[in-house]
């Protein structure tokens, strides 16, 4: 077996959060816990869960935008926090990241050349005109036309500027590009035209996506394996047909069910998940989970559940999985 | 067995400073007790149709058509009158809660307002009123809860009081512009309950915009298509997703990918909505649709029935194919 291409090891990020009451103690604030994956090359993995979740940090995490806590990332096998500096740079060019929001991450000053262009230059590559064919070739593989070089990201439709937010992602040629909410912010025929492109892209290019979003269905249309993260840890994680058929978390079955349906006559009577998402300041106390979850007992306040393999290929942090599972056809 | 419409929209058009029309020749019926949605991308005309109802556009919008609520044109009424009519017989909530509750005021102050504006009892009563009523909308503890600050909220939580305000008055019509699209999907699916418990209880009429098919397949009874202005279909929920008769309808169902449907590809809509000063001839959808032909460019086809309670703005609608020996 190959080793995978990103392999991230008890990934943590704890925010020390500043007290109003100076006689508190200082609390911290665990956005990501304990994170465990591992993506292989050409695959997509979907990480799913509701804002506060930790998805974002998590992404930005492994390529460093933040300094972890604790925890590993290896790309490629090597180590990225012990690496010299010099092949760091290297690697930095074979991981990418498209954000939500391509109004905010595309500076309105510059033109889309030197938007798409901008990582090579900033690898120490010089402007010439080959770069310039090579943005127009991009611009063209990304459905819009090297006519645009010249233009500024405000001439450009939301749509579009997601376009050229993926054309600057693929200069570099890289190997992984972590989709952060990449389709999130735009109209559902618009972003049907941008995730067959990214799935188009993948096809040709052969890039792993961690593809990071809140809607399952959209997760679930472009990834293989699916992670869903609660209060800052993974609580399943599985190949996303198994996930969808059988989930094994009841977090995971209580977020499936909240998902609008695809058609009228399939609307029914859902258990609904009760409440709302505890501060991940002061987490509850074993199974995050557990003062809303309608199966908890006495173990799960006590005892946090590791994350474990409780079906081929599918893991669930749950002390009771199995047995949920057999209980909810 | 069809009622009399509680809201009747006839021929409305809403234009900006003589240039930009947002919205078109619009005509529905809002029936009692029923939930229509209005769906559509940014840009199609949903949100400035649900705020011409609600006589909340900016002074310069020019607006003509009718927009009757239980008979009386609410276009034409004195200004003093609709502001009675809004609030007590036709409730709102907007997708950003937080815009809409006052910062420095209490939850318990802002509910009780809202009651005292409509009825004549003791601020002690409309306490009582207040409590029952986050009580309906699923707030645990409320009377701890009314000496909250907005901000002492989560967002779902707040989106509950917008929707208590506006039951304060039990109205007849409850207009809500994308009230879920902020909020969490867990958080989303006990709104969407809750829309529902609201209609069973007190027969409320709902007309929801939203711009995800998906909250439509949840809810709605019948649904109008917007694109560019223009109403394109008007259809009962289960037509809409069996037989859709206008190709952005087709389109917009294709384009939203699904939980529980396996689909490699996602089917799309070529192109982009065109930009409002810039119309194209013809048919609005022709430039991005499928099936055009010659005849789609010479006029803009009207809005006729189809299929029994389904019209649709197309020449090449199925229904209408159908029909025509």
């Amino acid at each position: 077996m190959t080793s995978p291409l990103l392999s991230v090891d008890g990934l943590s990020k704890h925010f020390p959060v500043e007290s109003s009451d100076w006689l508190a103690s200082k609390q911290t604030l665990r956005a990501v816990d304990g994170v465990s994956f591992t993506l292989g090359s050409r695959e997509t993995l979907g990480l799913v869960g509701e804002s506060g979740c930790g998805k974002s940090t998590t992404g930005r995490l492994i390529l460093r935008l933040i300094e972890p806590t604790a925890g590993t990332v290896r790309f490629d096998g090597q180590d990225l926090a012990t690496i010299p500096k010099e092949d760091l740079r290297r690697l930095r060019r074979s991981m990418q990241i498209i954000f939500q929001d391509p109004q905010a991450s595309l500076n309105p000053r510059h033109r889309v050349e030197d938007l798409i262009l901008e990582p090579l230059y900033a690898q120490g590559e010089a402007p010439s005109a080959e770069l310039t064919r090579y943005a127009g070739d991009l611009l063209e593989k990304v459905g819009l036309s090297r006519r645009h070089l010249s233009r500024f990201p405000h001439e450009f439709s939301g749509g579009q500027r997601q376009r050229i937010g993926i054309a600057r992602a693929i200069a570099p040629k890289p190997r992984l590009i972590i989709c952060d909410e990449a389709v999130s912010a735009l109209d559902v025929s618009v972003q049907a035209q941008v995730i067959n492109l990214l799935q188009d892209l993948q096809d040709e290019l052969g890039m792993s996506y961690l593809f990071i979003g809140h809607d399952l269905a959209v997760v679930r249309h472009v990834a293989d394996t699916m992670a869903v993260m609660y209060l800052g840890r993974i609580v399943e994680m599985a190949p996303k047909d198994a996930l969808y058929r059988q989930p094994m978390h009841p977090y995971t079955q209580a977020l499936l069910g909240s998902v609008p349906v695809s058609h009228p006559s399939r609307r029914r009577d859902r258990k609904r998940l009760e409440g709302e998402i505890p501060s991940p300041l002061n987490p509850p106390s074993g199974c995050h989970f557990h003062p809303r979850c309608r199966f908890a007992q006495s173990v799960c306040k006590l005892e946090a559940p590791a994350l474990r393999t409780v079906a081929p290929g599918q893991q669930a942090a749950c002390h009771f999985a199995e047995q949920i599972a057999a209980a909810t056809p | 067995m069809t009622a009399a419409p509680l809201l009747s929209v006839r021929d409305l058009t809403v234009s900006f400073g003589g240039r930009v029309t947002a919205v078109r020749d619009a005509s529905f019926d809002v029936r009692p007790g029923e939930l229509l949605g209005v769906v559509g991308e940014s840009g199609s005309g949903k949100s400035i149709t649900a705020l011409a109802v609600m006589g909340l556009l900016p002074p310069t919008a020019s607006v003509t058509g009718s927009i009757l609520f239980d008979g009386q044109d609410l276009l034409v009424m004195p200004r003093s009158r609709l502001r009675k009519l809004r609030g007590r017989e036709i409730g709102m909530i907007f997708q950003e809660p937080m815009t809409s509750l006052n910062p420095v005021f209490t939850i318990g102050d802002q509910i009780t307002e809202a009651i005292l504006v409509h009825e004549r009892m003791s601020r002690k009563a409309a306490w009582d009123r207040a409590t029952e009523l986050l009580e309906k909308v699923g707030i645990p503890a409320p009377r701890r809860r009314l000496q909250d600050y907005p901000h002492q909220l989560s967002g779902g939580m707040r989106q509950r009081v917008m929707i208590a305000i506006a039951l304060s008055s039990s109205p007849k019509l409850l207009i809500a512009d994308e009230p879920t699209t902020a909020l969490d999907v867990t958080i989303q699916a006990q709104l969407l309950d809750l829309l529902n418990q609201l209609r069973e209880d007190f027969g409320t009429a709902i007309l929801l915009i939203t711009h995800n098919m998906g909250v439509m397949a949840e809810v709605a009874d019948r649904v109008v298509v917007m694109y560019a202005s223009r109403i394109v279909e008007q259809s009962g929920i289960f037509d809409l997703f069996d037989r859709p008769q206008h190709p952005y309808t087709e389109g917009l169902l294709g384009s939203t990918p699904e939980l529980d449907v396996d689909a490699a590809r996602l089917r799309t809509i070529v192109g982009t909505m065109p930009n409002p000063s810039e119309l194209p001839p013809g048919c609005l959808f022709a430039p991005r649709c499928p099936k055009v032909v010659d005849a789609c460019l010479a006029a803009q086809p009207a809005l006729v029935p189809v299929a029994p309670d389904q019209r649709a703005a197309c020449i090449l609608a199925p229904g209408l194919i159908e029909s025509t020996p």
